[in-house]
């Protein structure tokens, strides 16, 4: 059974980038545009992996994050954060939500299948 | 073309022999990045040093050549049959580049932009995959490393998480496993901090590990595999061994490791040092170190050490330092030093005939160093075989494939030596011969089904040695040879006569002969339209000889035996009717003398007596019609060949004789018995006797005695 | 996600823990509790793993802790049926192994490689 992972982000783009790399990498990807969506759509459990953008409407990442570890079925698993290179105070503030890594952004396929992998196995 | 070019070109041959026989282990291990890493590296010296000597064409050719291992390297691109297909037609293209002379192209253009195309579609589709797991991680992006022969260092590195870990998501075992593909890793893992059940918190991590890690990759890329868990964790990432560390093999003591690492205090170790005993159970015994401790400190060690070993070996032993010499100066040495034997002969004789005891000391040193010049002149010349074993792996595979046989091709006895001239003149012979069997000698996998034998042929290529002679032979388990056939075909090219009556062996023997050839249609690899008779007569060029054994259904095996060397060789100088000749020492056994008496006993059959056995004898004054009388007393000078004894009756034994052999000229190369003669000291020529000839021609000529 | 069981044995003889699925942190809070109860019955204990497809840290320490802890009471605890490969993987992977254990109980460690357990 292939492991599912939810990616949250409010473009469109990133997600089906996220999306396609991931599915070529053998894994299921649900899509989320933002922390209510993600919330809404992960389920009871299942979902083995989240990867989410901090900036976006309505709930952003660390709320988002927040929210997964309080839920005692996510409170284990990794939640990656896409995070860009100036905002070190934004990284710091996920991993104290409970982030489990991060990728900065702008990122290459392989960057992101690397920390899939480091988390995942 | 100036020297460095042509140093260029000979060592870009010697690597594409190489790298052909790398791909030829590829294919039939394609995950083996050992091998990769070698066609890698091969690859990388003809493309730089291309560059360098001005082959500006290679340079660009292989780099895309290079791009595309370094994927596999990666494990990014799987090496499969298309690839390594196209490799190998690459490096045809190199050859052809190499040889093509100055100033020309040599090679198909068109040729050239298909395989790169090939090449780079490869790749696109390798860049768009999977990256390893160790590769391109995020922050680590830190510079291509285009040498890819950075040196290993090897690092101990302790992971020590705190209790947290697990809080945010993390699990150690992909960390560990990343760790352990950056290189070569042993990992010991720590439970002295577990606590018991009752006082256990199931989701706080009480594990920490030690790993020893040898990797070509830097402490930073070591400390981004930790990056997420950086601030819930003590990651110590220490150098322990680089590749400087080559002069020893000792590494540090276990009680230096477990104090380098914190584990014990230094008064802890002074205190048991005092102690006889091993340092590691005593600090167990005493409590000062954990059992898990200590094994991780003997871990270290012998990790590091085994490392150094393998270095120092790769330093000292494997690698013997060399040089490159053009072979013909080793020819005009090997000359010379030829001149210089004749000239020591004449020295030895000289001084025998002034009776000076002077000149006799001089002498018989000039002679004991020209022995002693002479071997390592010519042992300069021996050369392996085993790099013209290579050659044919890629043969036989593309022939093979051609020609759709399933064929296994497996060599033995490649660290044989032999004369590099010999050498140089074996390669078309053998290619012969290993042409015929995949062409005739192993059948098609559905004929080798239907007679119970496995689809896969095989053919055997051996060398060895015996005496003074290199046997070497290629078999095959196909066919054998059809001896109706091979009759048939030789009366219909009328090599023999419909009524000859002949032996299996001489049957055999005439595929051997000029104007028969057995192939049906001329095959793109083979189709040179030689045929066996070309093999026959390059070996016996070179003093060599060809067997031939067969058996129907069973199999086909042709020996080679070949001189060891071409040049000089040890002879016994004997007389006959003052006429001077020599034999080739090796061959000789004893020498026993022959009386009037003898002779008589025997009733004129020429049979000697020598220490109970009854060894046959050749008069060589008969043989050779030489005039004058026999002495009372004659020599029989033993010899073995192969199995059995021969005696060759002389009239005198002069003694030992270094022999430059001169080849005979025009007019006396067929003459039969004489392999070919040498220069005496006083400058009289000496015929050196061919015993295996003689032998033969003695034999047959009992088997048909002429009527007289 | 895993899953632990009393089952009773055949002919009403005892019972055996059934561990089954993946054990991860998320179970090894429920695995702990009813490890550290069958401690206290002070009855020997018979787990069975093979069903286990695998195992994280978290919960290879709870059991650690337990053989450890049973030991030390000089309570049985032993395996009925084999290792499966998930778990033997889980303990490569950590270089989990009693070659390089200090506890006590090693001489008994259910990770013993290529041993028939009880």
């Amino acid at each position: 059974m292939s492991k599912k992972i939810l990616t949250v982000d409010d473009s469109a783009s990133i997600r089906q980038m996220v999306s396609f790399t991931l599915k070529k990498e053998g894994y299921e990807v649900i899509e989320a545009s933002d922390g209510k969506d993600a919330l809404s759509k992960i389920g009871p459990s299942g979902v083995s992996m989240v990867i989410t953008d901090l900036n976006m409407p309505n709930m952003n990442g660390i709320e988002l994050i927040r929210a997964l570890r309080t839920n005692p079925s996510y409170k284990f698993t990794p939640i990656v954060m896409l995070t860009t290179e100036s905002h070190q105070d934004k990284k710091d503030s996920g991993r104290q939500a409970g982030a489990t890594g991060w990728i900065v952004k702008p990122f290459k396929p392989e960057q992101l299948v690397a920390v899939v992998k480091r988390l995942l196995g | 073309m100036d020297a460095q070019k042509q140093l260029y070109r000979e060592e870009a041959f010697e690597l594409l022999a190489k790298l052909e026989e790398a791909l030829i282990e590829l294919e039939q291990q394609p995950d083996d990045l050992d091998i990769v890493n070698r066609i890698f590296r091969a690859m990388h010296t003809i493309k730089g040093s291309g560059a360098m000597f001005g082959f500006d064409d290679i340079a660009s050719f292989t780099h895309t050549i290079e791009t595309a291992y370094d994927l596999i390297r990666e494990e990014k691109l799987f090496a499969d049959e298309e690839l390594i297909s196209l490799t190998l037609r690459s490096c045809d293209q190199v050859k052809a580049m190499l040889d093509a002379p100055e100033g020309e192209e040599g090679t198909d253009a068109n040729l050239i932009e298909e395989i790169t195309a090939s090449f780079k579609r490869l790749i696109s589709s390798g860049q768009g995959a999977a990256p390893g797991q160790a590769e391109s991680c995020p922050a680590y992006t830190g510079g291509d490393q285009e040498d890819g022969l950075k040196a290993e260092i090897t690092y101990r590195i302790r992971f020590k998480p705190h209790r947290e870990l697990f809080q945010n998501g993390t699990n150690p075992i992909p960390l560990l496993n990343e760790i352990r593909a950056l290189g070569h890793a042993h990992v010991i893992c720590h439970l002295k901090e577990l606590p018991g059940l009752k006082e256990l918190d199931p989701e706080a991590c009480y594990t920490y590990w030690d790993i020893i890690l040898t990797t070509d990759k830097d402490a930073d890329a070591i400390r981004d595999v930790f990056i997420f868990v950086e601030h819930i964790s003590e990651v110590e990432v220490t150098k322990i061994d680089d590749y400087s560390e080559i002069d020893h093999e000792e590494y540090k003591k276990i009680g230096e490791i477990l104090f380098d690492r914190g584990d014990i205090s230094l008064s802890d170790l002074e205190s048991i040092l005092g102690r006889q005993k091993r340092i590691g159970e005593m600090l167990v015994e005493s409590g000062k170190a954990r059992r898990s401790e200590v094994q991780s400190a003997l871990m270290e060690q012998e990790h590091v050490r085994n490392l150094r070993k393998k270095r120092m070996g790769a330093v000292s032993g494997d690698s013997v330092s060399s040089i490159r010499v053009a072979s013909h100066k080793l020819d005009s040495l090997v000359n010379l030093v030829g001149e210089l034997v004749t000239v020591q002969a004449r020295l030895a004789q000289l001084s025998a005939q002034r009776n000076d005891h002077d000149l006799a000391l001089v002498s018989e040193e000039v002679e004991r160093l020209t022995a002693e010049l002479r071997d390592n002149a010519m042992g300069i010349r021996m050369l392996p075989i085993g790099t013209t074993f290579a050659k044919f792996k890629r043969l036989v595979r593309d022939l093979s494939t051609e020609l759709g046989k399933e064929v296994n091709f497996t060599t033995s006895g490649e660290e044989t030596e032999l004369d590099k001239t010999v050498i140089d003149r074996l390669g078309d012979p053998l290619v012969h011969l290993i042409r015929n069997s995949i062409d005739h000698g192993i059948e098609s996998p559905e004929k080798r089904a239907a007679a119970g034998k496995p689809a896969e042929g095989t053919i055997r290529l051996i060398a060895e040695h015996s005496g003074a002679h290199v046997l070497i032979s290629v078999s095959d388990d196909g066919s054998g040879l059809d001896t109706e056939a091979i009759r048939a075909k030789a009366m219909e090219k009328g090599i023999i006569s419909p009524d000859a009556s002949l032996s299996e062996k001489e049957i055999f023997e005439l595929i051997f002969a000029p104007g028969f050839s057995t192939a049906q249609s001329v095959s793109k690899v083979s189709g040179r339209g030689v045929g066996m008779d070309v093999v026959t007569s390059s070996i016996e060029s070179f003093g060599g000889t060809v067997e031939i054994e067969s058996a129907k259904g069973k199999g086909t095996t042709i020996t080679l035996k070949l001189p060891l060397t071409l040049a000089i060789i040890d002879g016994l100088l004997v007389t006959i009717s003052d006429e001077y000749f020599v034999m080739p020492l090796n061959a000789v056994v004893e020498c026993v003398e022959l009386s009037a008496e003898d002779r008589r006993r025997t009733h004129g059959r020429n049979l000697a007596r020598v220490r109970d056995e009854i060894v046959p004898y050749i008069p060589l004054r008969e043989v050779f019609s030489l005039h004058g009388d026999n002495p009372a007393i004659e020599q029989v000078v033993v010899t073995e060949i192969g199995e059995r004894r021969v005696g060759f009756v002389v009239d005198k034994v002069v003694g030992q004789h270094q022999t430059v052999i001169k080849n005979l000229g025009k007019f006396l190369r067929h003459v039969e018995g004489v392999s070919g003669a040498t220069i005496m000291g006083d400058g009289t020529v000496a015929l050196i006797l061919d015993i295996n000839k003689l032998t033969q021609q003695v034999e047959s000529a009992e088997k048909y005695p002429e009527v007289h | 996600m895993g899953n632990i069981t009393w089952q009773d044995k055949a002919g009403g003889r005892g019972r055996t823990l059934k561990l089954e699925g993946t054990l991860t942190i998320e179970t090894a809070s429920e695995l702990k509790d009813v490890l550290l109860q069958a401690l206290e019955t002070a009855e020997p204990l018979e787990m069975d793993m093979s069903a286990v497809e695998s195992v994280d840290l978290a919960c290879v320490q709870v059991l650690c802790s337990a053989h450890c802890s049973f030991h030390h009471a000089g309570q049985k605890m032993t395996l009925a049926g084999g290792i499966p490969a998930g778990i033997h993987a889980a303990l490569e992977a950590l270089a989990i192994s009693p070659d390089a254990c200090d506890s006590p109980c090693t001489p008994e460690c259910p990770w013993k490689k290529g041993e028939d357990h009880e």
